[in-house]
């Protein structure tokens, strides 16, 4: 019944399914009420519309956008100098070495970063700041791997702030990753509680 | 025609028309609400969204070029939006002790003031909360958008097969959940 619902059933087993509703009514009740439960589901969102909040949205959205500063830079430096700022205050809290310390692999976002713009200057841009900056652990295989001390609770509260940053997004380092490097990092940002 | 009237609207707020885009509003803001709201469980975290994409609207229709309908393209920066806001609750979850108190928070600023309602819908975002955000986001589109399986994966990029198959697990899942609460 799921199968013919979510459109799973061609050809013979969609014709074969279909004749069994015509000729069980017990087959008929049961998938019309199952079709019923989904409809009241939409019902019920639809029964909850404010119209109150909606014809305040505009207003409210149009006193957001009055209020929202233009932006400073445009273009490309819209994108490096907020990076390069991230990057320069990563710097203060990342030692270059440490022997106690843990690893929390930030190479996917990054190479994220890099091949999700759209722009070979960008992208090169992007990675000799990183490279110039303490984001780059030489001593470590993984030239993005990120050393960070243990006892530095910290860290993961200005990491998570660094990847809510709107660059982050905008850049699609952190939309396009896929789910199971996402669980990754969630897992190493848990850890470092 | 719904898409020569959007094109229409689109062309009048590119030449200076602010109403164009008020009129535009009015026509999506319901939709882009509801799957923010879908997606996300809570009326604040919506309302946050719709707002987001309004902007994000208004600034950047000037760019649209209609390669494909403006209702895929609003739907797909609602559910782009929606799935990083997912992301970032996920992440805040991870350090935030007082989660408990902001999802009760949350969830008491519906906009609507039906008590019964809001307990329906409560039970509601629960089931649909739990599933993995592709299923969510095709069970969404599907049962409550009533999209087609190709408008879903012009706005997602998944194919047809693999959102059939994501809709079935999701739909097996509400329905055993569903079947749990009674």
């Amino acid at each position: 019944m799921l199968k013919y619902l979510s459109g799973l059933l061609e050809g013979k087993e969609k014709s074969d399914f279909e004749k069994m509703l015509e000729s069980s009514s017990q087959a008929r009740d049961e998938f019309n009420t199952l079709k019923n439960r989904l409809a009241v589901m939409k019902d019920v969102y639809e029964s909850s519309v404010d119209e109150s909040y909606f014809n305040g949205l505009l207003p409210r959205m149009r006193e957001k956008l009055d209020k929202s500063p233009r932006p400073f830079f445009s273009g490309k430096l819209a994108y490096i100098i907020p990076v390069a700022a991230v990057i320069l205050i990563m710097t203060l809290f990342i030692p270059r070495s440490g022997n106690d310390s843990r690893n929390l692999d930030l190479s996917d976002i990054v190479n994220q970063m890099v091949d999700g713009s759209d722009s070979t200057e960008l992208s090169y841009n992007l990675l000799e700041g990183m490279e110039q900056s303490a984001w780059v652990n030489s001593e470590a295989e993984n030239p993005f791997e990120v050393v960070i001390p243990e006892h530095w609770d910290i860290q993961a509260d200005n990491y998570a702030a660094t990847l809510e940053m709107p660059v982050i997004d905008e850049i699609n380092g952190l939309a396009n990753l896929p789910n199971d490097k996402l669980d990754q990092i969630y897992k190493n940002l848990a850890s470092l509680k | 025609m719904a898409i020569d009237e959007d094109f229409e609207l689109v062309e009048r707020f590119v030449a200076g028309d602010e109403t164009a885009f008020n009129q535009l509003v009015r026509k999506y803001q319901k939709r882009i609400y509801w799957h923010a709201r879908q997606m996300l469980g809570n009326h604040l975290d919506a309302d946050e969204v719709t707002q987001e994409v309004l902007i994000v609207l208004y600034n950047k229709l000037k760019t649209f070029s209609f390669k494909s309908s403006l209702f895929t393209w609003i739907y797909r920066i609602v559910n782009t939006r929606s799935i990083n806001q997912l992301r970032k609750n996920k992440i805040k979850n991870i350090f935030s002790i007082d989660d408990f108190i902001g999802s009760q928070l949350k969830s008491n600023n519906d906009p609507d003031s039906d008590i019964d309602n809001r307990e329906k819908l409560n039970k509601l975002d629960a089931v649909i909360d739990k599933l993995p955000v592709k299923q969510k986001e095709v069970f969404i589109m599907r049962n409550f958008d009533e999209l087609s399986y190709e408008e879903i994966s012009q706005i997602t990029g998944r194919s047809v097969g693999g959102l059939k198959a994501n809709y079935f697990h999701a739909l097996k899942k509400v329905t055993e959940r569903m079947n749990e609460n009674e």
